[in-house]
This record gives C-alpha cells, sequence and structure tokens, in this order.
C-alpha cells in the first residue's frame, strides 16, 4: 500500500500512467438514501466508461473523534495528533486513490456535521496540501434549497486541499420525486459525471487561477516571516522548497501570473513588516 | 435575566476566554443566570438524518436525552449566546452537529413561539480567515428558528492566542467586547421586538401555503401550525 510519503515523492500510480483509474467516494450521511443513491447513479455513468475501480467509504463505518482544535497537526505534524481513531485509515484511501469525491446531504444549510467533522480532522492539509493532480467533485443533495452555498464550500475545500476541482453538482431530491424530475437528476450527474472522468483521465497539474497563486505567494511570505524551525508547516514548506518555487508544483506561468506572483510577495512582506 | 451559552470548541482557548470576557461585562449590568453547555460533551453524537423529529416528534429522536434538555433551556432563556472557532474556514464540527439535531425547530417545520422574541449573540475567533462564513452558518439556522435579532462579534489572532496577543490589540478587542456585551444586555433587558427579517417572513408565507396545500393531514407540521392557531386571522408567531 501507497503511503503519504511515497504519494509525495511521485510514486502514485497516477504518474506512472497506469490505466486503471482508483476512484474513493467518500459519504457524509448515516442514511443510504439519496446521497448514497446519488452516488450510485455516477458510479454508474462512470463505469460506462470503463477502466475505472470505484469504491465507497461511509464516514459512520469509521471511528472519527471530534477534533480538539489542538493545534498540533499545524505545529508539529499531524502523527502528533492526540485522537487515535481511524483517520490515517481514511487518508491513505485518498493517497492510494486518483479520484476523490465528497458527498453529503444538505442539514441546517450546511454539510452534515460528520462531513464537518472529517474536514475539520484534514484540515492540516489545507496547510500543507498535497493532492496534486488528482480529480476532486463535491456532490450534495438537498430537499429544497440552499445547497447551492454548500456546494461552493465543499469544492473551494477541495482546491485547498490541492486537487483538480471539476463542477460537481447539487441534486434536489425532496420526495416524492415524479419519473421526469428522476430523469433530469440522472441527467445531472450523467453530466457531472462526464466532467469528472475527463478531468480524471487527464490527471494533469494544471496552472493555478489568480486566486489561488496569490493565496500561496501570500501564505508562504508569512509563514516564512512568521514562523521558524521549531515549526512543522515552516520545516514543511522549506523542504518542499516552496519558500522559492512559484508555485506548489512545476508549472509554467505566463508574464501576468508571474508578475502577480511577484507583487503578492512584495505585499505580503510589506503587511509583515507592518504588523 | 437568563441566557443560554452554547460553546462550540472543544478546548478552552480564544473563543473561550473572549465569551469569559463578555459574561463578565454583561454580569456587570445586571443580575444574570448563565446557564453554560459544552460541546462536544453535551451533543456527542452526530445526527442520523432519521428523520424521526419532522415524522414521529422530537422527543423521539435517537438522541433526544441531549437534545430535549438544552432545547427546554433555551426555549426558557430571555438571550442565546453560541460560540465557535474556525475550523476548516467554517463553525466547529461539533456546533454542526449541535445545529443539525435541531432542525424541526425551523420555521418551516414546528417553530417554536418563544423564539421569536429572542436575540441571539455569536462569539467567534480565528487565527486567520473564516470567521465571517463560521458565524453565517450559525445565524441562518438562528434566523430559521425565527431568532428576532442577531448580533455577532469575531476577532483574528494570527496565530498568538489570546494571552499573547500584543498589548494594543488586546486592548482593542476587549474594548470592543465590552461594548458589544453591555448593549447586548440593554437589548436583552428592555425585551424589544425588531421587527422580523425580510426573508424569514416571506419564508413563512411560503411555508405557510406549502403546508396547507400539499402536506398530509396527518403530517406533525400540520397539526403544530393548527393548534398554534396560525391559520387564523390577525394571528402569527411574529406578534405572539
Amino acid at each position: 500500500v501507497l503511503k503519504r510519503n511515497d504519494f509525495i515523492q511521485g510514486k502514485s500510480n497516477i504518474y506512472k500512467g497506469e490505466t486503471m483509474k482508483k476512484v474513493i467516494a467518500f459519504i457524509g450521511s448515516q442514511r443510504k438514501q439519496s446521497t448514497y443513491q446519488a452516488v450510485r447513479e455516477l458510479e454508474k455513468s462512470l463505469n460506462a466508461s470503463g477502466g475505472i475501480n470505484f469504491e465507497y467509504v461511509f464516514l459512520k463505518d469509521y471511528r472519527l473523534e471530534y477534533c480538539k482544535g489542538c493545534k498540533l497537526c499545524f505545529d508539529k505534524g499531524e502523527r502528533s495528533c492526540p485522537l487515535e481513531d481511524d483517520r490515517d485509515k481514511l487518508l491513505d484511501k485518498i493517497y492510494t486513490s486518483d479520484g476523490v469525491i465528497f458527498a453529503t446531504p444538505n442539514y441546517s444549510f450546511h454539510v452534515s456535521a460528520q462531513m464537518k467533522n472529517f474536514l475539520d480532522r484534514i484540515a492540516f492539509i489545507f496547510h500543507r496540501p498535497c493532492f496534486f493532480g488528482k480529480t476532486y467533485m463535491a456532490i450534495v443533495t438537498q430537499g429544497i434549497f440552499g445547497g447551492g452555498a454548500i456546494l461552493k464550500y465543499l469544492s473551494s475545500m477541495g482546491k485547498n486541499l490541492g486537487f483538480n476541482v471539476v463542477k460537481g453538482c447539487c441534486l434536489t431530491t425532496l420526495e416524492p420525486i415524479t419519473e421526469y424530475q428522476q430523469k433530469k437528476l440522472i441527467q445531472e450527474v450523467k453530466k457531472a459525471s462526464l466532467r469528472f472522468c475527463k478531468s480524471l483521465m487527464e490527471s494533469s497539474l494544471l496552472s493555478p487561477s489568480f486566486f489561488r497563486l496569490i493565496m500561496f505567494r501570500m501564505s508562504r511570505t508569512s509563514i516564512m516571516n512568521i514562523l521558524d524551525d521549531n515549526n512543522y508547516d515552516y520545516r514543511y514548506f522549506k523542504e518542499k522548497g516552496w519558500f522559492e518555487s512559484d508555485y506548489y508544483y512545476n508549472v509554467s506561468l505566463g508574464l501576468i501570473k508571474k508578475s502577480i506572483g511577484r507583487f503578492s510577495d512584495y505585499s505580503a512582506k510589506r503587511m509583515y513588516k507592518n504588523r | 435575566v437568563k441566557i443560554v451559552i452554547v460553546h462550540g470548541s472543544p478546548r478552552k482557548g480564544n473563543t473561550y476566554k473572549a465569551t469569559k470576557l463578555f459574561k463578565e461585562e454583561m454580569q456587570k449590568q445586571g443580575e444574570i443566570e448563565f446557564v453554560d453547555f459544552f460541546l462536544p460533551k453535551d451533543m456527542p453524537d452526530f445526527c442520523c438524518g432519521c428523520m424521526t423529529c419532522f415524522l414521529k416528534g422530537e422527543e423521539k429522536c435517537p438522541h433526544a436525552d441531549y437534545t430535549m434538555p438544552i432545547l427546554e433551556h433555551m426555549v426558557s432563556a430571555d438571550a442565546l449566546i453560541f460560540t465557535t472557532p474556525v475550523f476548516a474556514l467554517s463553525l466547529s464540527g461539533c456546533m454542526k452537529s449541535f445545529l443539525d439535531h435541531y432542525a424541526y425547530i425551523f420555521i418551516v417545520h414546528r417553530a417554536r413561539t418563544e423564539m421569536f422574541k429572542k436575540k441571539a449573540f455569536i462569539i467567534s475567533s480565528t487565527v486567520g480567515a473564516g470567521a465571517k462564513a463560521a458565524m453565517k452558518t450559525i445565524s441562518t439556522s438562528l434566523k430559521y428558528w425565527g431568532v428576532n435579532r442577531i448580533y455577532t462579534y469575531s476577532f483574528t489572532t494570527f496565530g498568538d492566542g489570546w494571552d499573547n496577543m500584543k498589548a494594543a490589540k488586546k486592548e482593542k478587542s476587549e474594548s470592543q467586547i465590552r461594548k458589544k456585551a453591555a448593549g447586548f444586555y440593554k437589548e436583552t433587558a428592555s425585551g424589544k421586538r425588531h421587527s422580523p427579517y425580510l426573508h424569514i417572513r416571506i419564508m413563512y408565507l411560503i411555508s405557510k401555503f406549502i403546508i396547507k396545500k400539499y402536506t398530509d393531514d396527518s403530517s406533525l407540521d400540520k397539526k403544530y401550525w393548527i393548534e398554534k392557531g396560525w391559520y387564523e386571522r390577525e394571528k402569527n408567531p411574529f406578534k405572539y
């Protein structure tokens, strides 16, 4: 089994050009109803294109305790987490897969608490993103409305984790569903699966958006200035060479992006000085 | 004056210290009874989405031992305070879990009339960003509960922690909290009822229509609305 380190050293199957792609779906609902069925539908249309190995992960089947907010994963590394549960098992599943799907129902106009807690527990990856080149999609099921904002949140979380995020889908699944609605839902999932499949087959390192580029430059400059060798984030950034590089990974930036990057470095430095 | 505080942080860090200051300041203003709930201790389980609360009644919720006493306290209180740190650019998982359990008192289901005159305050702290999003999630829920007015306060620590913050910055935060606390006490003690949020009013009218037209006579929601008399003329929770 490939572990985090192997993955970071580029030993993941994605860079080896293996044809069989592994897709994993995290389901943040305790029931096996609409959210599960939406993912089932997605699996069906993904399987139609072949070469995909699909796996379900029901978060309810894993022991995942509430994040304590101790910040040890930021300061000393994720191995220092005081909670001993199935977090690493779940993470290993992401490290060894090529595509990831986060599916959640709409509970109180946000992701389900189970999904939220999972995100809380892997929040150190927001600081040290690593899932570059992997494809990610969010699926939200809603009763009547409110799912759009959740989809936006989950998609931006995927970007924070380093994934190539494709536009997900927000499905209205309040029962009873008419046949016409059912057909429309299936169509929507099919479209999403095509988007997902395309990105999955390419699995390339994309040029960052302006926002992501600026975020990277600003955060690396503030980490460089505020933190020191005692901090794991700092050591990690140094080891990766992220204090000097253009972006998290090797990618050629155009002239405009390059100058925006330089400007972000400069303004972050000034912000730090004036703090 | 009775105030229920739901602490959404598993550790007693920056958010807790700010809340403590807020409490002290309110107590200076007048006699207050605080009831504290600490998450996740007081709501350890995730909502299982079984819909029992919607269909069969909240007392049949598998976690009713936790949810019912807290709701009773919240209903009988004059004001509510919610606190959350920022985890993953949003509210903490345990606060989310808490909110998930109370979807049945949304205005589209069975809103508690007592909520419509309550004020609420949300306190949040963050290292860098995300406090606005965290508070927004809580305030959305509260608005749908029918809470009359929601006030918020958040501060950014930049990783320093409440105790190590630069003196000038800390003083500024403290004075802001004091001001907000005094204002919130005045607001609560006066018992003044502001005009309800517009979109909540609209939601109320839409739900009134949908429940009357599309739900079964045996549904708990419909029975509740009829029992409350919200289908009668000149009677609605905003006026209660």
